[in-house]
């Protein structure tokens, strides 16, 4: 089967300074703990 | 959901976007019908379309056999043509890589016609979000 082509239609691209509930202390979270998005993720 | 259809029909040539497959997050048998009650009343509004995304969220999984059935009945009920997948990343990273979750996903979607692959996998959202018309503006 051919490759399809994709556009990944739902992505987040953050400043983590502009998300509070990036800076603060952990809470819980429906997705669990959290610690690997605590930073930047940028367009590239 | 109920309300969601109402604003969608209230307001017919506005597109909507239904995020994370309407959220299926009671898995017990009540819970996958009141989702199925929500998401028939988005799918009959034809101005709503569906996000297939984020549907680890809850079970912190994401595998072809995770996906396959939500990715089937969200697609039986709005059409392919008017669903599109995400990844949601880097949340859902939290549980899967992006390389496993596009392998579930072309798995999962081995079920569809090509024709539906590609809609739910490119064509919809392309169409949706209008990149064709951003690439005719760059041109």
């Amino acid at each position: 089967m051919p490759e399809l082509p994709i556009i990944d239609a739902h992505h987040h691209i953050w400043r983590q300074a502009d998300l509070p509930w990036l800076m603060g202390a952990m809470q819980p979270r429906i997705f669990g703990p959290y610690e690997p998005l605590r930073r930047d993720y940028p367009i590239a | 959901m109920a309300q969601a259809a109402k604003l969608a029909r209230e307001y017919p040539h506005a597109a909507i976007v239904l995020e994370h497959g309407g959220l299926p997050a009671d898995e017990t048998s009540e819970g996958w019908a009141a989702w199925r009650e929500g998401m028939g009343l988005m799918a009959a509004e034809s101005n709503v379309f569906a996000k297939i995304s984020g549907l680890g969220m809850f079970n912190h999984t994401c595998t072809a056999q995770s996906v396959a059935p939500v990715l089937r009945e969200i697609v039986a009920m709005f059409g392919a043509e008017r669903c599109m997948f995400g990844s949601n990343f880097p949340v859902d990273k939290l549980w899967v890589s992006y390389a496993d979750m596009i392998a579930a996903y072309r798995h999962a979607a081995t079920e569809l016609s090509e024709t539906e692959r590609r809609a739910v996998m490119h064509d919809t959202a392309w169409r949706v979000y209008g990149f064709e018309t951003l690439e005719t503006k760059h041109a």
